[in-house]
């Protein structure tokens, strides 16, 4: 399974294809407090940046520090992952262990040079439509505002990952 | 990968939410070209039942194993069409659901060319965790049709009544000689001033006449193993030791007073007793005291014990009126921080004894009552906060009123059965919804135990616990899948696989349930998840170093494989 | 009362709050047939409306949402919804139930939620369900809709119907279990309060729907009256209740709401600043004084015991005046606040205003009267308590009606 490299859908509008071009982002989305605020943002057709993709989990617990290298791996800007607030976790404070987990890897890119600034953490400030939305807009002014990521802190990664794809 | 896996991709139109949005037809188009695709197709509107009966044949006829569905949010309609095509025989495992209207179409309605490439690459994403999930394995157990109780107080024996009645096998274990717990301890229960026994009786008489029930008088506990549907408890009492099986356990152990060593020259003046000892006096006959002082939150509400221990200012206000009662000549005082009496009950109560002449001095935590006296108690001095002066109230009788704490073999308790205790011992259950189930299932709490409750109320827990137990063991069987933490089903119960297991332990560090345990599988060190007790949570699968536990719907090379299709 | 032993009748459960959606769960989940009867378009009742939940500080909907979509799903709850239990009558050692089911003039299992019917009703009589409730529907209000029946033109899923009616089903019970909990009762009789004086002199409820993080402000603390941050808010306790002249009880869970309210005001605005006036401050539950001291540890939260004996706007917008006594320094004092918040007044819903359909024997302050046997209560209805209170009281309802079954009463 190789590496896909980004393209855009052909014949679009310059304003379309900047987008295009712009800072893609993962976001893990716990299926509690992250998911609801993101079908909230649906529902109240809140309109959003293109350039995220939504990778449902049970619990923000699940999301592996190596799903997130992976994913800068692959030429991704940003990963978020947002779950529910500290006390709220359906899973009996699961999502404590996620927070102390992400902090640590946080450290880690700053170390490889990919930055922390790329790693967005939620925990029970996303449940609501307009929150969800202020978050992700949010997100993307800042990887706006980084330099495109480093072709050597991408290779880097590439080690570090656990699974043979 | 399987060359025989294609999905029939199914994509809904909404009505045209998604449709005035999403080009369907060439993302059907795109779709009909794809390796791991079957056949695609479009619909007007998924969720109305004559087109999901139609899309079951559909389905059945293509002789597909896997679909897709491109449609509105699981939190719309996605859910209910997912129960839908379950209950038409389409299991979920081989059914995927992609969001393309909340989480595509209706966020980026003025840009449908961008909104049709983002829902091609969920659609991909979408297919990649398709054909890779797997089904988590169903295991279901045979449920024992028992229930052991332990601890025969108030709690326990409401619990053992009821579910006696309900026709299923009780065992009722008692550590000490007799049932009835604190209530042994007490003159009246309050606030409805009743005796001990008449407020036990009609428990103690079905415990005693209903068959179904087993007591065990001077008993404990010396070990538990098992799951819910089988627990095997081994007990001890005089004779030896020995297994109780049952398909659920109620904790009913309640809780033990606090004596007030050191506080208020108890134990160093005549006539400063603890509430307890009060009640004995009560029990008694008669008391000899003309001036009564109460003194509340004594070595409660504190740094040391930051809670309030709900019982003891109506237990107060029941003394305070049996003292009354017996000498209404009598002076008695209540000097407090709060009067902690909510609801109506309770209030009424509080107002009965202010009209019955008992007297309350508020005094603040800073400044709390001072005992005076030689050989006995003489006077209590207090700074009376409503008026602003100091009181100096003669006394012969100063009771204090102390929290009740939980029991120090709580934890020992906890430990055998897989319990958690919060900071203050107290055995931790679920908050709100779920007030006496905790995370290990088959086991519920009530009573003192679980946080200090009066007689009524622990009454009415133990009978809430009986409901949940009956409907637990009313059944033959439990499906581990269907046993969730309230939601009626697991996403999936995580998989070890025993090879790559290297043993290391973190998962069974990790997993909020206790899931895991290590155990020697042919002389190796390796993990095992007990399906009954995993929640599908995956917190075990993202500290593996090696990725040999994992979530059979969603394992990491499916969320692996989504990376690498969501940017096309 | 005897029951004839071979029948087994559904169970009538009166009320689709926390109480009655555990008592309806665990009932199916024993076995047993329900109706669930619920009178607001949706179920979740007070508690699922309120902003957050103490001590947990959850959104208050998560939780009751997942009970309520299995009380949906569940196949033995038969869910009424717009609906009351309009009659009970025995006959023959069987109770028969007159449920009356308001129509539903937008059907909730077709509508996908496109809003079509929004835009074209010319008297704004459509509107969501609530911004938690899955799947997500809209809903009419009947009483406001002329029948023009543009939204029927419109829909494309043909879920609207504004011909249906109403319809009145009798089911022979085994037993009916109250759980109709409260309302949020009008204090402007007790005028000291101001209430209606001022736009920023709010009930509790109002507050919570007020500052809520789904709710018109998106969470946000400003005044009513001009949509500023305050900087101060005042939050007064057992207005109404413990009060001979409205409630003599207590309502047993307003300290913990205003320590919470005052908990969340604080955290979305760090500046303002709140008094919570109380008489006692009952936190006797589940670790719920630790909520108490992890509030008092800020500086910007105050208590002062005693109850204000005048509210009163102050003139030419400069806010509200609080005259009281704080009685542990005897001293009598007048501050000034933007906002007021009074608590205290809940009532059962069986004693609010307008309430239709058949009432049961009720004591002299509003609760169920259980003495007769027929019928069992849970919740607010019974007795003024929390969500775990109430909802222990459901399970063991439940419980005796299964007991009743089996022949033995208590």
């Amino acid at each position: 399974m190789g590496i896909r490299i980004s393209h855009g859908i052909e014949g679009h509008s310059h304003g379309e294809q900047r987008e295009q071009r712009g800072p893609k982002a993962i976001i893990f989305a716990c299926r509690w407090c992250a998911l609801i605020g993101a079908d909230g943002a649906g529902k109240n057709r809140v309109q959003l940046p293109l350039n995220f993709r939504v990778i449902p989990v049970e619990c923000a617990a699940r999301v592996e520090p190596d799903s997130i290298i992976r994913a800068f791996s692959y030429g991704i800007d940003g990963v978020g992952v947002l779950g529910c607030h500290l006390g709220g976790c359906r899973y009996h404070n699961a999502n404590h262990r996620a927070l102390k987990r992400l902090d640590l890897l946080r450290k880690l890119l700053d170390t490889v040079g990919i930055g922390s600034g790329r790693l967005l953490t939620s925990f029970g400030t996303a449940h609501e439509y307009h929150q969800f939305a202020a978050i992700l807009g949010g997100f993307f002014q800042e990887l706006r505002g980084l330099p495109p990521l480093d072709e050597w802190a991408r290779a880097s990664t590439i080690g570090a990952i656990k699974y043979d794809p | 990968m399987d060359d025989k896996r294609t999905a029939i991709c199914v994509l809904c139109r909404c009505y045209g939410e998604i449709s005035d949005v999403i080009d369907l037809d060439s993302l059907k188009n795109m779709l009909t070209d794809h390796p791991l695709v079957s056949s695609a197709e479009i619909r007007d509107c998924l969720c109305l039942e004559a087109d999901l009966e139609g899309l079951s044949e559909t389905i059945r006829q293509s002789g597909a194993n896997k679909v897709l569905i491109a449609a509105c949010s699981p939190l719309a309609r996605g859910d209910p069409i997912l129960r839908g095509l379950k209950q038409r025989g389409i299991h979920p495992a081989d059914l995927e659901l992609v969001d393309i209207r909340e989480g595509c179409a209706w966020i980026h309605k003025d840009n449908p060319q961008g909104a049709t490439g983002k829902a091609w690459d969920l659609i991909n994403m979408g297919l990649a965790s398709l054909v890779r999930k797997e089904r988590s394995e169903d295991t279901t157990t045979l449920v024992r049709h028992e229930v052991l109780v332990l601890g025969a107080g108030p709690a326990g024996l409401a619990a053992a009544a009821s579910l006696g009645q309900l026709g299923v096998k009780v065992h009722l274990v008692e550590r000490s000689k007799r049932p009835g717990g604190m209530l042994n301890l007490i003159s009246r229960v309050a606030p409805d001033e009743t005796s001990p026994q008449e407020k036990l009786a009609p428990y103690l008489k079905a415990v005693d006449e209903n068959t179904n029930i087993t007591y065990y008088p001077s008993t404990h506990i010396d070990s538990a193993e098992g799951t819910v549907g089988n627990f095997a408890v081994k007990v001890q009492d005089g004779d030896g030791v020995h297994t109780i099986h049952a398909g659920a356990v109620i904790v009913s152990t309640g809780a033990q007073a606090l004596l007030p060593q050191g506080l208020y020259r108890y134990g160093k003046l005549k006539g400063v007793l603890s509430a307890i000892e009060l009640e004995r006096h009560l029990k008694a006959g008669p008391v000899q005291a003309q001036r009564i002082v109460f003194i509340q939150c004594v070595a409660a509400r504190d740094q040391a014990r930051p809670y309030c221990s709900a019982i003891c200012c109506p237990v107060s206000l029941k003394n305070a009126m049996a003292l009354r009662k017996e000498h209404p000549e009598s002076e008695v005082f209540i000097l407090h921080r709060d009067i902690i009496c909510p609801g109506s009950t309770l209030e009424h109560y509080y107002r009965k004894t202010m009209a019955k002449g008992v007297k309350f001095i508020r005094f603040e935590e800073q400044n709390p009552p001072v005992i005076e006296g030689d050989d006995h108690v003489s006077t209590v001095r207090v700074y009376d906060t409503a008026t602003g002066t100091m009181r100096e109230l003669h006394a012969d009788m100063v009771v204090l009123s102390t929290p009740l704490a939980a029991h120090k073999d709580t934890h020992g308790l906890a430990r055998m059965l897989g319990l958690t205790q919060d900071h203050l011992g107290f055995l931790e259950v679920h908050p709100l919804m779920h007030p006496v189930e905790t995370t290990v299932p088959g086991i519920f709490i009530c009573g003192s135990a679980r946080w200090p409750v009066l007689a009524d109320r622990a009454i009415t827990q133990g009978e809430a616990a009986a409901m949940k137990a009956f409907c637990l063991v009313s059944g033959q069987e439990i499906a581990a899948l269907g046993l969730s933490q309230f939601k009626g089903e697991k996403f999936a119960i995580a998989r070890v696989d025993q090879e790559a297991c290297t043993g290391c332990g973190n998962c069974v560090h990790i997993c909020p349930y206790e899931a895991c345990t290590l155990g020697l599988v042919d002389g190796a060190s390796k993990s095992t998840v007990d399906p009954m007790r995993c929640t599908g949570c995956g917190t075990c699968v993202a500290v593996c170093p090696n990725g040999s536990i994992q979530l059979p719907e969603q394992d990491a090379v499916v969320i692996g494989e989504m990376l690498a299709q969501s940017f096309s | 009362m005897a029951k004839p032993r071979n029948e087994i009748n559904p169970i009538v459960v009166v009320g689709g709050g926390a109480a009655g959606i555990t008592a309806a769960l665990d009932l199916a989940n024993a076995g047993r047939a329900v109706h669930l009867i619920e009178r607001t378009p949706i179920l979740g009742g007070q508690v699922s409306r309120l902003d957050k939940l103490y001590p947990t500080d959850h959104c208050a909907f998560c939780p009751l949402w997942t009970e309520v979509r299995l009380c949906r799903q569940h196949p033995l709850i038969t869910v009424h919804t717009l609906s009351y239990l309009k009659d009970i009558t025995s006959q023959d050692h069987a109770i028969y139930a007159a449920i009356v089911d308001k129509p539903h003039i937008i059907d909730e299992n077709r509508c996908i939620f496109c809003g079509r019917c929004v835009d074209v009703c010319p008297l704004g009589a459509i509107q969501s369900m609530g911004e938690h409730v899955y799947p997500p529907s809209y809903v009419i209000d009947a009483d406001a809709c002329n029948g023009c029946g543009e939204c029927m033109q419109v829909c494309p899923t043909g879920a609207i119907n504004i011909h249906r009616q109403e319809q009145e089903i009798v089911i022979a019970a085994d037993q009916v279990i109250w759980a109709t909990g409260f309302g949020d009762a009008d204090i402007s009789p007790l005028e000291e309060y101001g209430y209606g004086t001022h736009p920023d002199i709010m009930s509790s409820l109002e507050f919570e729907e007020w500052i809520a993080e789904a709710g018109t402000n998106k969470g946000a603390i400003i005044t009513r009256h001009n949509g500023s941050t305050p900087r101060s808010i005042a939050f007064i306790q057992c207005a109404g209740a413990r009060d001979k002249r409205m409630f003599p009880y207590c309502s047993a869970v307003c300290c913990m709401h205003a320590l919470k309210q005052a908990q969340w005001v604080k955290r979305r605005s760090p500046s303002v600043a709140c008094v919570i006036f109380y008489t006692d401050l009952r936190t006797e539950g589940r670790h719920y004084y630790e909520y108490y001291l992890r509030e008092i540890q800020d500086s910007s939260l105050t208590l002062i015991r005693g109850r204000p004996g005048l509210i009163h706007p102050l003139p030419s917008g400069e806010g509200i005046a609080v005259r009281y006594e704080d009685t542990l320094n005897q001293t009598r004092e007048m501050q000034r606040f933007d906002m007021v918040v009074l608590n205290g007044a809940l009532q059962p819903s069986l004693t609010m205003p307008g309430i239709t359909g058949h009432v049961p024997a009720l004591n002299e302050e509003g609760f169920l009267d259980e003495g007769n046997g027929l019928y069992s209560a849970c919740g607010f209805c019974k007795e003024p308590g929390d969500v775990e209170t109430s909802v222990a009281q459901a399970s063991s309802a439940a419980l005796h009606t299964c007991l009743e079954r089996e022949g033995n009463g208590r």
